[in-house]
């Protein structure tokens, strides 16, 4: 007990970090008095930064982790985010000639899965994807793999989701987005870029971590990600910080009623409330429809 | 400001249960939100079913955005029109709807409108028929039919409606006897037989109104079954089944006031036995 005493003492900061956290009021978990992003300023994790700051700290982070993405991915999630991504185009259920843009596409996960879904159920397919990422190392890693795996039919292309330069207005039938909105750092341009490339009947669909809303899960799931997962990201990826960044941002992102509404204010339409909850909402599916 | 936001999401999201179902707001106005309910229910009047069905697709009823949505609930009232057309070949599958949005010239990943994929287009096709069945049978001389003729030509009429789907509609009673799925398909079933009644003149409100709706209800389904496996032309087999399966219900009905009779016959009979020996019963106390 003694020896575990200077430990308990080290690691205050962390967990009274926690218990704000687990609360239902929108990420205010910062213990640091940063003051709240202004219209200069937003947040990097827990740490705010310059709006121009954080496009390059973000591609610091992908372009570090982009090697040992897909093996980090199965080890902190225990494999669960392929079945997230299953059940993503499961619902997405595309159809025989559906022409998809994938959004932070990076390691091709969603791609691949989506050309997966469409000739396992369609007889004569001819789908397309234009599969988007701002990270030259994460798209290098996407087209090795999909070399690997014989996918001819994707257009690899580097780019903003805050400005889809090249993309026509209504263009595409379907835009996904899987684990990539939380990094951008204006959230409403992104949304705003979506529906304009989307075609009337398009369908906006995005995978994010979301809030947990049970407290004994919630407080499973803060105790795992804030200990657990920047010591494994140290241990695998040999690279602790890039860790700490995901699971801080992961916290700043809006709860799912919250972003559940900018997707209506930039003019979707949703179903229902908006949203599905996976794993008691660590992840959750948000799906709008361009009607 | 986000914080009220989001609250205020949620209340909306549960906006009648919650306030009726919060203690401490004052009875009186618990009671009012009641009656207020009650009487818009009251007044959409006896056509309430049809209007339901038209916008039971929730695509987010909810207040201010109501107005909004209603434009989506006709778009995706067309999707699952044109969906129909396309069960024969897809089955009632994302698949059929996925088409039907594509023949309204859609993306085909429009069938997102509809999470539960073809349980959406099965309960869209059983509240379609029941309306069609009711537009037909008023358009008969009721009156001089007898209430037999008049069940039995509902039946028919309504049976014919699933005669084009009927290679697939197994698939769609399997997808119906899923366990999440039961409320809505005995919702439907529950709403179909009632409204035959209805039709028929049938006013009861004694514990005959749930017999008859019992009776009927398995009169129905198990001629719908039949029908599934009928081979013959014009399904002409599933009416004589339905037929004899009314025979059958009116011999229940028969039966079942003659064994009351012959019951309340001994009942009486024995304690006037009992009584001629001196014992008091209830008859003659």
């Amino acid at each position: 007990m003694r020896l575990l005493r200077p430990l308990l003492r080290r690691k205050p900061l962390p967990l009274s970090r926690l218990h704000s956290t687990a609360s239902n009021t929108p990420p205010t978990p910062t213990p640091t008095p940063t003051p709240t992003p202004t219209s200069n300023t937003t947040h990097f994790g827990f740490k705010t930064v310059r709006e121009d700051e954080k496009e390059s700290l973000v591609g610091q982070v992908f372009g570090n982790v982009a090697s040992s993405y897909d093996l980090m991915n199965d080890v902190m999630s225990g494999g669960v985010h392929r079945l997230w991504k299953d059940h993503f185009i499961r619902t997405l259920a595309p159809g025989p000639t559906t022409k998809l843009l994938d959004v932070a596409g990076g390691t091709g996960d969603i791609a691949f899965r989506f050309l997966d879904y469409i000739s396992a159920t369609h007889p004569n397919p001819s789908p397309h994807v234009t599969l988007l990422d701002i990270n030259p190392a994460m798209l290098a890693v996407g087209q090795q793999r999909a070399q690997q795996l014989g996918h001819t039919n994707i257009a690899f292309t580097e780019g903003n989701a805050e400005r889809l330069e090249g993309i026509e207005d209504a263009s595409v039938d379907a835009y996904t987005i899987a684990f990539g909105i939380r990094n951008c750092t204006h959230v409403d341009r992104v949304l705003r870029e979506a529906y304009r490339v989307l075609k009337p009947g398009g369908r906006f669909m995005c995978l994010e971590f979301g809030s947990v809303e049970n407290p004994v899960v919630a407080r499973m799931y803060d105790l795992y990600s804030f200990h657990l997962i920047p010591t494994m990201g140290g241990l695998i990826a040999n690279d602790r910080e890039s860790y700490q960044y995901l699971v801080e941002s992961i916290r700043k992102f809006p709860p799912q009623p919250v972003f559940a509404d900018m997707i209506k204010e930039a003019g979707f339409k949703v179903v229902g409330k908006g949203w599905e909850d996976l794993t008691f909402g660590v992840a959750a599916i948000h799906s709008g429809f361009k009607l | 400001m986000l914080a009220i936001r989001r609250s205020a999401t949620r209340a909306l999201g549960r906006a009648p249960v919650s306030i009726v179902a919060t203690s401490h707001i004052p009875h009186a106005v618990t009671c009012r939100v009641h009656r207020i309910q009650t009487v818009r229910h009251n007044s959409s009047g006896p056509d309430a079913t049809s209007k339901r069905a038209a916008i039971s697709y929730d695509v987010n009823l909810q207040n201010e955005e109501q107005a909004v949505s209603s434009q989506t609930d006709v778009t995706a009232t067309h999707i699952l029109e044109a969906s129909l057309k396309h069960v024969p070949q897809h089955g009632w599958t994302v698949q059929a709807l996925g088409a039907g949005a594509s023949d309204l010239g859609y993306p085909s990943v429009l069938h997102g409108l509809f999470p539960r994929g073809g349980v959406d287009l099965i309960d869209y096709f059983l509240k379609k028929s029941k309306r069609e069945m009711k537009a037909e049978m008023e358009k008969l001389d009721l009156e001089s039919m007898k209430i037999t003729a008049k069940i039995r030509t509902a039946c028919i009429t309504r049976l014919k409606l699933t005669g084009p789907y009927i290679s697939r509609w197994p698939e769609a009673l399997a997808l119906m006897g899923q366990p999440q799925n039961v409320p809505m398909s005995l919702g439907n079933l529950g709403e179909l037989v009632d409204d035959m009644w209805y039709l028929a003149g049938d006013r009861s409100v004694d514990m005959n109104w749930y017999s008859k709706r019992t009776l009927l209800a398995g009169v129905y389904t198990s001629t719908e079954l039949y029908m599934t496996q009928d081979r013959s032309p014009d399904f002409e087999e599933t009416w004589k089944f339905l037929d004899r399966r009314l025979q059958d219900v009116a011999f229940i009905g028969r039966t079942a006031s003659e064994v009351t009779n012959y019951l309340q016959f001994g009942v009486r009979s024995a304690f006037g036995i009992l009584s001629s020996f001196g014992h008091k019963t209830p008859f003659n106390r």
